[in-house]
């Protein structure tokens, strides 16, 4: 993820908000936030202040990890007490949402004639077309949409470039095609196809594709006494926090915000790296594939798209629940928080994690918690102890980047006779599993990540992915020592 | 001459986007690099009015790569 966008910094605001009324005890204003945001200067990107903060209403829903069709008609505060409840695990999927009051309908048609047509009198478009579907109509180009199949050609062969072809944002950014406009044209997501990587949450230029967060479960957790909450926190947390927050400021300000401790997931990365690895020699002596399973989204995608490779799929529980595993283990009471760039983790967790995971925060929503709770993390003096489970690996580090699962599962004496492949971003990870499944390519072991760059590029990041992959270079290079160290 | 840019890197100002902006610094085109150095502050004490940043010594509010870049101008024109 890059570039800061307007849309993403009133999402912060939102969230940063929604957590200071519950993190002051104050949920019963929730009903006039709305109005406080458009005060405080979110305005004038919508037409009216009242379609804004209609929105602006939606977003808060969204975080407070309500269903938006569920919940059209009702007052936010009327969703308080259903939400802030500790037990809420069940009304869990879908986690990508569209908001649809935002949606702004862009236009369906994919390809569009303008007024750069001359009706010239080569007509290349007309020659071009296959399915004879264009006519000239009034001294212009026409496109009969029955006909049209929407191969292109004719956007090709006009040399005045006078047909366009435009697709929606979302529509084009989802790469296993689950966004598609429902009946009133607004978009629609097929949750049966998507693969909740949240690529077209960064895609739409209105904002109008969100996740519902759990910022609420975590502070009531927070604030409950009955229990130690702790943080499972992912390895591409390096850097996240910026240039002056390092582990040790991370976990002291965890701690102060009400975690009873801080866990590296990294950890849980080294035993799935050697299982995995133990896993690949088997299957290889079986002259099976073996594909990554710690990917949600990767995951997802198989499931879903090439159920004849899901056999492929490790049977190795992934970093998070491996973590949530010995943490469970060790504290039976304990809630776990896990936090990550993820979206899809947040279905992960709901699917096959629901006895081991409680919650799931991006580090953006972290973010927004601390802000509410005036955590400066920059200002965090750093704590001085020891990691509970011992210093992860650079390998299990490597996690968070593209490759790095590879790295890991293929290891140093495999490696030779091991042919591996990694893919990053779901285009890519689609591409290379057709080929795949037809049996043009082969390899003992692909690792595919639903992310571009991995971990790091994900959609829940404070930092873009050079900046994160050059905080994760630095940690790994001091092997985690320096980055984990007491 | 060298204009002195400081960033506040606390969580507040990160969270509203401070990032961008320290990509923009990090990565200004060779005749700025020389004339700017940048460092990096935990707190202006005005998270509210966030990302902060100060240039010289005029703090800029909900500072953009844009207004930052402008104040640097500014300075270096006026130093001349
Ligand atoms: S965090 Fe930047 S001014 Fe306080």
């Amino acid at each position: 993820m890059s570039g800061l966008s307007e849309i993403i910094v009133i999402k912060r605001k939102v969230l940063k908000e929604l957590a200071t009324l519950a993190w002051q005890d104050r949920m019963k204003e929730i009903d006039s936030l709305p109005r406080k945001l458009t005060n405080d200067g979110i305005t004038n990107y919508r037409c009216c202040e009242y379609r804004e903060r209609a929105i602006l209403t939606d977003r808060i829903k969204l975080g407070m990890g309500a269903i938006l069709e569920e919940n059209d008609d009702v007052r936010l505060s009327s969703l308080v007490k259903d939400l802030n409840t500790l037990k809420n695990r069940e009304q869990t999927l879908p986690i990508v949402s569209i908001i649809e009051k935002a949606c702004d309908r862009c236009p369906i048609d994919k390809m569009v004639v303008t007024n750069a047509c001359r009706n010239c009198v080569a007509h290349n478009c007309l020659n071009a077309c296959p399915r004879e579907a264009i006519e000239i109509v009034n001294n212009r180009a026409y496109i009969n949409k029955e006909l049209c199949v929407e191969c292109g050609l004719c956007v090709k062969a006009c040399r005045f470039g006078a047909i366009l072809e435009i697709e929606r944002p979302c529509s084009r950014a989802c790469a296993v095609g689950a966004i598609s406009p429902g009946e009133n044209s607004s978009a629609k997501i097929d949750h049966e196809k998507c693969v909740e990587c949240g690529a077209c949450i960064a895609a739409c230029p209105f904002g109008a594709i969100s996740d519902r967060s759990e910022i609420l479960q975590v502070i009531a957790f927070l604030k409950a006494e009955s229990f130690p909450t702790k943080a499972l926190v992912a390895p591409s947390i390096a850097g996240q926090f910026g240039p002056m927050v390092d582990w040790s400021r991370l976990v002291s300000g965890l701690k102060k915000l009400g975690f009873s401790e801080v866990i590296p997931v990294a950890l849980g990365a080294d035993q799935v790296g050697k299982e995995e690895s133990q896993e690949l020699r088997e299957r290889q002596t079986e002259g099976e594939a073996l594909f990554n399973s710690c990917c949600p989204s990767f995951k997802n995608l198989i499931e879903k798209n090439f159920s004849s490779l899901a056999t492929h799929l490790s049977k190795t529980k992934s970093p998070m629940l491996v973590t949530a595993e010995m943490v469970r283990k060790a504290d039976p009471n304990a809630k776990t928080v896990f936090i990550g760039p993820c979206l899809a983790k947040k279905g992960e967790a709901k699917r096959s994690g629901i006895d081991l995971i409680d919650a799931v925060l991006t580090f953006e929503e972290l973010a927004a918690i601390l802000v509410a709770a005036e955590i400066n993390l920059a200002e965090c003096k750093p704590v001085e102890e020891k990691i509970v489970g011992g210093i992860p690996s650079a390998r299990g580090i490597n996690f968070a980047r593209s490759g790095g699962v590879m790295t890991a599962v293929t290891g140093d004496d495999q490696g030779a006779k091991v042919k591996s492949i990694s893919a990053s971003g779901i285009k890519e990870c689609l591409e290379l599993l057709t080929k795949v499944s037809k049996g043009i390519e082969a390899y003992d072991f692909v690792e595919g990540m639903g992310c571009e760059g991995g971990c790091i590029g994900g959609p829940g990041t404070l930092v873009n992915t050079k900046v994160a992959a050059r905080a994760l270079r630095k940690t790994t290079e001091n092997k985690g020592e320096d980055q984990f160290a007491s | 001459m060298i204009v002195p840019v400081k960033v506040c890197a606390g969580t507040s100002c990160h969270l509203l986007g401070n990032q961008e902006i320290i990509d923009v610094l990090e990565n200004m085109p060779a005749q700025y690099q020389n004339c700017i150095m940048v460092g990096f502050t935990s707190c202006f004490g005005a998270c509210e009015q966030g990302p902060c940043v100060l240039v010289s010594d005029k703090l800029i509010y909900q500072a953009t790569p844009e207004k930052v870049i402008q104040a640097i101008k500014e300075e270096l024109r006026s130093k001349k």
